[in-house]
């Protein structure tokens, strides 16, 4: 009697893990403490004098359901990380429900310092993401984080009636978890954000989090030049929050820009100029 | 905190009386982003009742509901509080729970006997609850209810809104106060979101808002 085994044929998934560690080489100056990438996450390094500089490709060249990506950066003591993307992260329809699932991870040692300034992630019609971003950092140090999403290929129209994005970022200085949010967006997502009190209508929102010391002086100057569509606030001692809404991409970059400029002490990675 | 403490009073009352705008926690001095969004025009007679749905299903409602179910239900008290308040998305947001929280905790010390350090409102409110074993279902959607209620007197302060239409508002909005306290009521720390992107950037806006007759 033959026995038969059912295959399940399955596209091919990409999966991707980076991790990255920079350290201090004393007088300002960092270097590669340690670096592995394997699968779909790359990374290539730019040179720069105050930090251990990278772009982070994904070389599947966008994500769909089953992809996984696992990032892990971390700055040692009184070393600089400063990471950004090559180009929008795009979350393509997904062929069967299943989310495509990012997991990232940063820690912060006393005295260092990481820039989180990955570009865009846009989210496609029947797209679904899941992604976690965690920052673990001493209470002496510096992270800025941004995460831009764009909601359909606007300049194509497309408007996404259905689709998921639920995405986790949580902040940790110490033993205490200092910020928290979490985002459920999911089904007709054009429809929720043209609520008035969810998106009035925008396409495109950044949430920004610059947890330092020195969090306190940035917040006056940052609030002059802000649109109504945007907010900050210091929530706490040393945890600057903003958030904006855009009608598109563009109008985002333009509110961020400047902000991000600052607070990265003019050292924005060149893939962010409009 | 022992067993419950013996009371004769119907455990509704005891609710009514804790979730009154008489109740003195000073819940009328603050609008949730309220002044602000009426300031920007996001916010009219006509919207305000979209306006606030957004927040009770995609807002402080959803998370408020949440977090006062886990408090009646959790031995970790101090660890619902820490995440009620690492969820805050404006200083104003968490001054309300933050200043709200320790006024309740303190008339649930002086009058009902729980021993509770100041916590977020509510966790506050789910501590209380737990330690007199009132009804948690009713008590979020009666905490709700009065969050309606509250914002929407504020907005009569603040726009041409009268108050037979602010009464319509109030009891268009009672279902899906039952309807979120239902919904939530299996729900753990990890269910809670928020996407009232605009609602909290108002929050924030308000931190400098000039003239202003509310807290936050």
């Amino acid at each position: 009697m033959t026995h038969v085994t059912t295959l399940t044929i399955q596209p091919p998934r990409s999966h991707g893990t980076l991790h990255i560690a920079a350290k201090s080489r004393g007088a300002g100056a960092s270097a590669i403490a340690d670096l592995r990438q394997q699968g779909s996450a790359k990374v290539l390094m730019t040179p720069a004098r105050d930090a251990v500089e990278g772009i982070i490709l994904n070389t599947s060249g966008g994500l769909t359901g089953g992809d996984t990506l696992a990032i892990q950066a971390d700055a040692q003591s009184h070393a600089r990380l400063r990471l950004t993307t090559q180009a929008a992260e795009r979350v393509y329809r997904s062929p069967d429900a299943r989310f495509a699932r990012v997991r990232n991870t940063l820690t912060v040692a006393e005295g260092g310092r990481i820039d989180w300034l990955p570009q865009e992630t846009i989210l496609f019609q029947n797209g679904a993401l899941r992604r976690s971003l965690r920052v673990d950092m001493a209470p002496e140090a510096h992270a800025l984080i941004v995460e831009p999403v764009l909601f359909g290929r606007l300049a194509m129209g497309e408007v996404v009636t259905e689709a998921s994005l639920l995405d986790d970022l949580t902040i940790r200085r110490g033993d205490t978890v200092i910020f928290k949010d979490t985002t459920r967006l999911t089904g007709d997502i054009a429809a929720k954000l043209d609520k008035p009190a969810v998106g009035g209508g925008a396409r495109a929102m950044a949430l920004v989090v610059y947890a330092a010391p020195d969090a306190d002086r940035h917040i006056d100057p940052i609030r002059a030049d802000l649109p109504n569509t945007a907010g900050v606030s210091l929530v706490h001692d040393g945890c600057l929050v903003l958030r904006a809404l855009a009608p598109d991409g563009f109008e985002l970059r333009r509110t961020l820009i400047p902000i991000l400029e600052r607070l990265s002490g003019d050292t924005l990675p060149r893939s962010w100029r409009l | 905190m022992g067993g419950p403490i013996p009371t004769r009073t119907d455990p509704i009352l005891t609710l009514a009386q804790w979730l009154s705008p008489g109740f003195p926690v000073g819940a009328f001095a603050y609008s949730s982003g309220l002044e602000q969004a009426i300031a920007d025009q996001l916010v009219t007679p006509t919207s305000l009742e979209d306006w606030l749905t957004d927040m009770l299903q995609d807002g402080t409602g959803y998370v408020d509901a949440i977090l006062i179910h886990v408090a009646a239900t959790s031995d970790e008290v101090q660890h619902v509080d820490a995440t009620a308040r690492a969820l805050c998305p404006s200083r104003e947001r968490l001054l309300e729970v933050d200043a709200l929280g320790s006024a309740f905790c303190q008339q649930l010390r002086a009058n009902w006997g729980v021993q509770i350090d100041d916590v977020a409102y509510p966790v506050a409110l789910g501590v209380g609850v737990r330690a007199l074993s009132l009804p948690i279902e009713t008590a979020v959607q009666m905490y709700l209810h009065a969050w309606v209620s509250t914002v929407v007197a504020a907005s009569q302060r603040l726009m041409a809104l009268g108050q037979t239409e602010a009464q319509r508002i109030v009891a268009a909005l009672a279902p899906l106060c039952s309807d979120i306290a239902r919904q939530t009521r299996e729900s753990t720390l990890d269910d809670i979101c928020s996407q009232s992107f605009a609602a909290d950037i108002a929050t924030m806006r308000h931190e400098t808002l000039s003239p202003r007759i509310f807290r936050t």
